[in-house]
């Protein structure tokens, strides 16, 4: 029988070993105990997010189809004919910017392909803000896909499963992403911020040059620039709600205010980039 | 099967799933910006009352489960697990372990230890530590109420599972260590 000195530091000591044999255990072996851990739970997480999809059903199922026909009718009603504009008008700008390309001879940007996604479950803590959707490689998501939602910008696909994929939205501290100020062409950066309980999220923007000015009575948009080709120009990411100099006078720096709808988000799309034509 | 193999079992399974009904639960807490975080708790039964080959490697296993589903290097978690059931064995001998006080008492020093490592290991992407901190303090107070709140049932849960695959430790009393 071994000694109570020994017998004491037998958890340490195994601790130890497993410390090392998992220092030196090869990266594949890692990868492949992760991504089966990780497909193992995730039939359980969808199927929680198809029993909501179901509560809404039976939930919705509760009303009669008269109330729904006219609550349906009353959001429709306008948007019908605003939808029709906008989509004149994308057809003439698509029109316009493959007549400047083929003038000036630049390469032509880069297509998406839009995949809609479900959210089966948002992931907001203090390091990290992620959602899972449930769309995969099996879809054709691309690991770097930019994610939109009806609010602007929502993230970028960090993680992609056979069924499921990971979005790190961009309320999230490490997000970084390049940006201009809408009617401004020169790029400023964008970052995420950390989330306080019970306030909208919060972004933070730096290098603004020093003659743009925004105030929380008089906010300016902030917009993707397109540089770094992973989101599309133009896309809305918030809006400037305050600046300061910096201490070494050569740019500002200031807080964004971001779309509170990104903490509720349900439904995203996916922008898949499409293979450019040779 | 043998019993610390029934017990790994029954801990891994119950705790696992404690797990993922936590990210449901934060998923709806989500656009109030609140998280909660009960790593603690999954453990504490185990590390007090099992075999300590069972709840080490129900720890690891546990670990593994929670790694796979965040941005966190692969094994962080499993091994943060893994040494906090060392230190609870380590004095586990010394604590009155079949109160129910203690081991909640237990679950939320485990809890307040796990948050404090991650948040040490993440601090430095935040933009604001300030602001970051204060967003810890308020995910720390609401998650250890929490974990204060449910333990009794979840350790009741853990309990009934042992008693029920006839792995309960009532009927082999635990040694020091094993």
């Amino acid at each position: 029988m071994p000694s109570p000195r020994i017998d004491q530091a037998r958890p340490y000591l195994t601790l130890g070993i497993v410390l090392l044999a998992w220092l030196v255990l090869p990266t594949v072996f890692k990868r492949v105990l992760r991504v089966s851990f990780y497909e193992l739970q995730a039939p359980v997480e969808i199927s929680f997010s198809y029993l909501r999809d179901l509560q809404d059903f039976w939930a919705l199922k509760t009303r009669s189809k008269n109330e729904i026909i006219e609550a349906a009718r009353d959001q429709a009603r306008g948007l019908g004919a605003a939808y029709e504009v906008t989509l004149q008008e994308n057809t003439a700008l698509h029109a316009e910017i493959e007549r400047l390309e083929t003038l000036l001879r630049l390469p032509s940007q880069v297509d998406y392909r839009s995949e809609p996604a479900r959210v089966v479950l948002r992931d907001f803590n203090a390091w990290w803000q992620r959602i899972t959707i449930r769309k995969g490689s099996t879809q054709g998501i691309t690991v770097g896909s930019p994610v939109i939602y009806a609010g602007g910008v929502a993230g970028r696909v960090t993680e992609v499963h056979a069924y499921t994929s990971v979005v790190e939205l961009i309320s999230s501290p490490g997000v970084r992403i390049a940006a201009t100020f809408e009617g401004d062409t020169r790029p400023v950066g964008f970052q995420g911020g950390v989330n306080a309980p019970f306030v909208a999220p919060r972004g933070r923007v730096e290098f603004v040059p020093l003659d743009i000015f925004a105030t929380a009575a008089q906010p300016r948009r902030l917009v993707t620039s397109g540089l770094g080709g992973v989101y599309p120009p133009g896309l809305a990411l918030g809006r400037v709600v305050s600046l300061e100099t910096d201490t070494d006078g050569l740019f500002k720096t200031g807080g964004v205010q971001l779309d509170p709808r990104l903490g509720e988000l349900n439904e995203v799309v996916v922008l898949v980039p499409l293979p450019s034509a040779p | 099967m043998n019993r610390a193999v029934r017990q790994y079992v029954v801990i891994t399974v119950t705790a696992l799933g404690l797990a993922l009904l936590m990210r449901v639960c934060n998923h709806h807490l989500a656009p109030l910006h609140i998280s909660l975080g009960a790593g603690g708790l999954l453990i504490t039964y185990a590390a007090l009352r099992l075999h300590a080959k069972a709840a080490m490697a129900a720890a690891f296993t546990i670990g593994l489960g929670l790694d796979a589903a965040s941005p966190v290097p692969f094994g962080q978690n499993a091994l943060l697990l893994l040494t906090a059931v060392c230190l609870v064995l380590g004095v586990r001998h010394r604590l009155p372990r079949e109160e129910l006080a203690v081991g909640i008492a237990v679950a939320v020093v485990i809890n307040l230890f796990l948050l404090i490592a991650r948040t040490l290991a993440f601090a430095d992407a935040w933009p604001d530590p300030s602001a970051g901190w204060l967003r810890v303090f308020s995910d720390l107070v609401a998650s250890q109420v929490f974990v204060a709140l449910i333990a009794p049932w979840f350790f009741s849960l853990q309990r009934h599972s042992l008693v029920w695959l006839g792995a309960d430790s009532v009927q082999t009393p635990v040694t020091r260590y094993g």
